[in-house]
Parts: C-alpha cells; sequence; structure tokens
C-alpha cells in the first residue's frame, strides 16, 4: 500500500503530463472526426471520396514505403561493414553516423535544396557535362523528397543495424566460413536472419517517420507533391479546416499505431535468438 | 578477427558516408561564401552572412527562444522524468504495466498530430498563451527520452546500497541524491543532451504552437526559406549545427558529473569502486569547482526565466507562408 502510494507519486507529474497534454487531446482530435453533423463517418467518405487527398495518402505511403526499403538496403550493408571495422575505426564511423542525426531536420532538408535547384551544385554539374536538356528540374518532384527522405534516415537504420549486427559472436561467422561456406552464403543464412528483428525496428522508424514527416516534404516538395504531413498543416493553418485536418491526423495515427503493433508482432515471432 | 569484408562493401561503405557527410559540407561552404545567392564552391570566403544573423532581429530572438525553451524543456522533463523513471524501477510490482508504455506514448504518436491536437485542446480550447503552450509541449516531447534512458541506467542499479543507506540512518531524500542520482549520472547526462537536440530541432509541434511574437529558430529558418534563398540560412543552419555540438560537449566535459550531485567527493570511491582513473579525476577536479557549478545552475535558471520577457516584434511566420515568393535561382 505504502509503496503504491510512493511509486504513484513519484510517477504523477509525468503521468498527468502525458495524460492532460497527449492522451487527451489526441482522443479529443479522433473523437471529432466522429462527431460530424452529417454522421460518424462522413469525415472519413469526403476524404477517400476526394480524389486529391487520395492521391496524397497514397503518395505518403509510396515515398515512405521506397525510403524504407532502400533505407534498409543500404543501411544493412553499411551498418555491416561498420561493425566488423577495427575497433578505432568502427567508432570514428559511428560519431560520423551520429552527427547528421544532431543537425535537425530542416538544416538537413535545407542542404537538399543547394545541391538540388534548378542552379544548384547538381544541375551546374550536369551543365557542365553538357547533358542534353540540363539544367533538369529536380525540386518538387518525388524523386528530391525521396532522396531527401532517405538521407535523413539512413543513419538512424545504420546505428540501430549496428547494435544487433555487434551482437552475432565472430564464432559463429568464423565456424561458418572455415566450414566452407561463402561470404554470400554467410549472408544469406546466417548474418541476415540473425539481423531480420533489428532490420524490422529500423524499417519502423522509417516507415512511421517518412510517413508522418512535415518539413522534408514541405521544403522539397511543395504544393506539387503534398504529402499527409503538409496537408495536415495546409488544411489546419492555411484552410483552418480543422475537421478535414483532424480526419488526416486520424488516418496518421492508426496507419502509424498498427504498423507498430503489427510489426513488433512479427519481429517476436521472427527473432531467431529468442528461447 | 578474421573474416575479411569485402573490397566492394567497402567501397559502397565510403559512398554511403560521402552521401551523409557531403550536404552538411555544403551547408558549411555555403555559409561562408561572400555571393548574395546561394551557391557551392564559395567563390569567395567570407562570414558576413553569420553577422547578417544578429543584424536580423527575427533570428537573433529566436535563436535566444530556442535555446532557452530546449534548456527549460528539458530541465522540466527531467524534473518529472527522474522522479518517474525511478519509480518504475523501484516499486514496479506496486505500478501498473502500462505505465512505461504511457511515458512512449510521445514518440509514437506522430510529432505532427501531436501539435496540431495540442493546439485544438491546449491553446485554443483551454486558452492556454503560447508561452505556456510550448512549455508543455517541449517537455512531453522530450519526456520518452529522459524516462527511457535513465531508467535503462537504474535497471543496472542495485537498489540494496540505497536500502543500507536508509537503514544506516541517511533519510529518504538524501539518499536519493547522494547514492542513487550519481550512480545514473551517465544516463542523466545522456537524456539531457537527448532532450535538449530533440527540443531545439523540433519542427512539427513548434510549428502549429508558435504564434504572434514568439517563434522558435527551426519554424524560423523554415519561414524564411520560403521567402528568400540567400545564404543567411546557411549560416544559421551552420549555427544551429555548432550550438548543438556546444551543448553537447559543455554538459558532458563541464556540468557532467557534477551537475546534480550535492557531494561529489563524498562518494567518489565507494560509489564508482573500479571507475577509470581518467572519469575519476574528471570527477575531482569537478568537486573542486562545486562554487563555480552552481553560479552556472543559476544562470540556467536565470536564462530559462529571460524566457518570460518580451517578444513582441518576432515576425508572424503564418503571414509569410507560401505569398510572395521570391525566387532568385530558379527552384521552380
Amino acid at each position: 500500500m505504502v509503496k503504491r502510494f510512493a511509486g504513484w507519486s513519484l510517477s504523477g507529474p509525468a503521468t498527468l503530463l502525458v495524460v492532460i497534454c497527449l492522451v487527451v487531446p489526441v482522443a479529443a482530435t479522433i473523437a471529432a472526426t466522429f462527431a460530424s453533423d452529417a454522421g460518424p463517418f462522413a469525415l472519413y467518405q469526403a476524404f477517400l471520396e476526394s480524389g486529391f487527398r487520395r492521391r496524397v495518402l497514397w503518395r505518403t505511403l509510396e515515398v515512405a514505403l521506397v525510403t524504407t526499403i532502400v533505407s534498409v538496403i543500404v543501411g544493412f550493408f553499411t551498418a555491416y561493414v561498420v561493425s566488423r571495422a577495427p575497433g578505432r575505426w568502427r567508432s570514428v564511423l559511428i560519431i560520423l553516423a551520429v552527427f547528421p542525426l544532431l543537425t535537425g531536420v530542416v538544416v538537413r532538408s535545407f542542404a537538399w535544396l543547394i545541391v538540388l535547384g534548378r542552379n544548384g551544385i547538381a544541375n551546374n554539374f550536369f551543365v557542365w557535362l553538357g547533358l542534353d536538356g540540363a539544367p533538369y528540374p529536380m525540386l518538387y518532384t518525388q524523386g528530391s523528397v525521396i532522396i531527401a527522405m532517405i538521407y535523413l534516415f539512413v543513419p538512424l537504420m545504420v546505428l540501430t543495424l549496428v547494435g544487433v549486427l555487434e551482437n552475432i559472436p565472430d564464432d559463429v561467422i568464423e565456424a561458418a566460413a572455415s566450414l566452407g561456406a561463402s561470404e554470400t552464403a554467410i549472408f544469406r543464412e546466417i548474418i541476415f536472419p540473425l539481423a531480420v528483428p533489428g532490420i524490422i525496428v529500423g524499417a519502423v522508424l522509417v516507415f512511421t517517420g517518412s510517413f508522418t514527416s512535415y518539413a522534408t516534404p514541405q521544403l522539397l516538395g511543395g504544393d506539387q507533391q503534398m504529402m499527409m504531413g503538409t496537408l495536415l498543416h495546409q488544411r489546419a493553418m492555411v484552410a483552418f479546416d480543422w475537421d478535414g485536418a483532424a480526419t488526416v491526423s486520424a488516418i496518421m495515427v492508426v496507419v502509424t499505431i498498427s504498423i507498430v503493433l503489427a510489426m513488433t508482432r512479427i519481429a517476436r515471432r521472427l527473432n531467431p535468438m529468442a528461447t | 578477427m578474421t573474416h575479411r569484408i569485402s573490397p566492394a562493401l567497402i567501397a559502397f561503405t565510403v559512398l554511403v558516408y560521402l552521401f551523409l557527410l557531403g550536404p552538411l559540407v555544403i551547408v558549411i561552404g555555403a555559409a561562408l561564401s561572400d555571393t548574395t545567392f546561394l551557391t557551392f564552391p564559395p567563390q569567395g570566403l567570407s562570414l558576413r552572412w553569420f553577422e547578417k544573423i544578429f543584424e536580423m532581429s527575427a533570428f537573433r530572438r529566436t535563436i535566444v527562444t530556442s535555446l532557452q525553451l530546449a534548456f527549460a524543456s528539458t530541465l522540466l522533463a527531467l524534473l518529472v522524468g527522474i522522479p518517474a523513471a525511478y519509480a518504475l524501477n523501484r516499486y514496479r510490482i506496486a505500478l501498473p504495466g502500462w505505465l512505461s508504455t504511457l511515458f512512449v506514448l510521445p514518440v509514437l504518436v506522430p510529432e505532427i498530430v501531436l501539435g496540431f491536437s495540442l493546439l485544438r485542446s491546449i491553446q485554443v480550447g483551454a486558452g492556454v498563451p503560447v508561452l505556456w503552450a510550448l512549455l508543455l509541449g517541449h517537455p512531453l516531447l522530450v519526456l520518452p527520452y529522459c524516462v527511457r534512458v535513465i531508467s535503462a541506467s537504474l535497471a543496472s542499479f542495485d537498489f540494496s546500497i540505497e536500502e543500507a543507506a536508509i537503514s544506516l540512518g541517511c533519510s529518504p531524500v538524501k539518499t536519493f541524491f547522494t547514492i542513487v542520482l550519481p550512480n545514473v549520472q551517465s544516463g542523466v547526462i545522456a537524456a539531457f543532451i537527448l532532450a535538449f537536440i530533440t527540443s531545439i530541432n523540433d519542427v512539427s509541434v513548434s510549428l502549429f504552437l508558435t504564434g504572434p511574437g514568439i517563434s522558435t529558430l527551426p519554424i524560423q529558418i523554415l519561414a524564411h526559406v520560403e521567402q528568400f534563398f540567400d545564404p543567411v540560412v546557411a549560416s544559421v543552419s551552420v549555427l544551429l549545427m555548432f550550438l548543438t555540438i556546444a551543448v553537447m560537449v559543455v554538459v558532458e566535459r563541464n556540468l557532467g558529473l557534477t551537475f546534480l550531485a550535492k557531494y561529489p567527493d563524498a562518494h567518489d570511491r565507494t560509489a564508482h569502486p573500479d571507475e577509470p582513473d581518467r572519469a575519476l579525476r574528471r570527477k575531482q577536479r569537478a568537486g573542486r569547482s562545486v562554487a563555480r557549478r552552481r553560479l552556472g545552475r543559476i544562470g540556467v535558471a536565470l536564462g530559462c526565466l529571460g524566457l518570460w520577457q518580451d517578444h513582441d516584434a518576432a515576425p508572424d511566420r503564418r503571414v509569410s507562408a507560401a505569398h510572395h515568393r521570391n525566387d532568385p535561382v530558379g527552384r521552380h
């Protein structure tokens, strides 16, 4: 009894903060989407009937999926090299991967404006090469958003996977090598299966992160490449359509949380090291 | 380590690292440019765009606001987060299992939804002023880092040490400050750095909560980029980068091991019997300058108080949005 009182009073302030500032407001936002005059699902119906918003949802899923797949592939091989690098190199490489994470999303997205603009570095290079049709319009395309997102999330993926890959004992790999397994076989049969739970954790982070991003699509996609985050902001702050914004919010929450729940369940089942 | 990595993989990793670090180098290069438009490589080097930041009151104000907000939010989150982390570990059986999940919710719920919901319920619904809404939103946003990181270090803490101190007549409060807290100090520092970085770089929550008069640096940068495309943004970005690194280094090196401990010398050997020499020496050196530290803490407190100063002339971001884009470099 005493313990329960002590526990609750110590965790009370933090609990209150989360309940008052997160649980209640977010629940209110979601509840508001069902309180429309035209019936409980009218707002969702309106969302799905609008071709523009359907396209935004579809585009967001597409961008998030491509970003996740590329980040997983790039992150996996990079993390493998980092985790097997000799000690001093390994810490240098990890610090270099952490460094971009310390820099804000705005700064890192802004960097791509300098690279991809009409007079940007990439286009200057293409003109210098004398390519046909250069300079190309690269900003405000889906490609520019995806490149910046991959740039944003690869460090996260690398750091998540380095932790997992470091835990694979060297003995296992050496045993396989001494028994004649080729490098590809070692990758396919040993390292990859052991890394799957980590890959899933990283993929969930990247997918939910890119699905809900705002700054990158805003800076590099503009209005032409509107995504769920920018649509939410546009509905709420430019159009003052709070019901619409609440609907976008509810869809984002449902997609994010169901992916997190589903993937953690799958990760638990797939873990070959689990006892 | 006899297993060799194939050269193709190493080359691939080098390319990935170039991809990761190149854009940051480009931003730094663009910030040092002496032209009036953004370009890389810079045609001539100058620091004029850094001077320009401080000539523009909007940037000056938002830099100060962002720093103060990040400090205040981190301290607030630690203030409620440390007891919560302690309770989660110490009274695990007495508390329901969902409580630890509750503290992770701020990272689980999409940040932008959180920002919009805070605007709806707290700012508009409950009429909380801009500054207070930010001071609720940011601590909420960084709370998960505080609770999780400190919980992780408490998980390896042997609570029998605490019980021993209490049974020997030390009061529970004093025990917490002299025995428990020094043992999880590395966790507290890590939490501080993570929380500070999260808060100072936050876009999605501030986006909705900043209002007339009060803005944060990332929001100001976004607003500026939408209208102009000059190297000021690059130099502000570089400044933000170095501010973050400076805070990390300062917290790690100086405040580091004595930041929250009351009697830094008393538990040196007892609390960490096998701590490496270097850390021990650093701790003792830090112990000698407790007075200076306390001064520093007062400074932090004063800086946070400065948050209540007038922010009247800061620009209203919403007016600027998307209206008149001039486009000197042809981004379209």
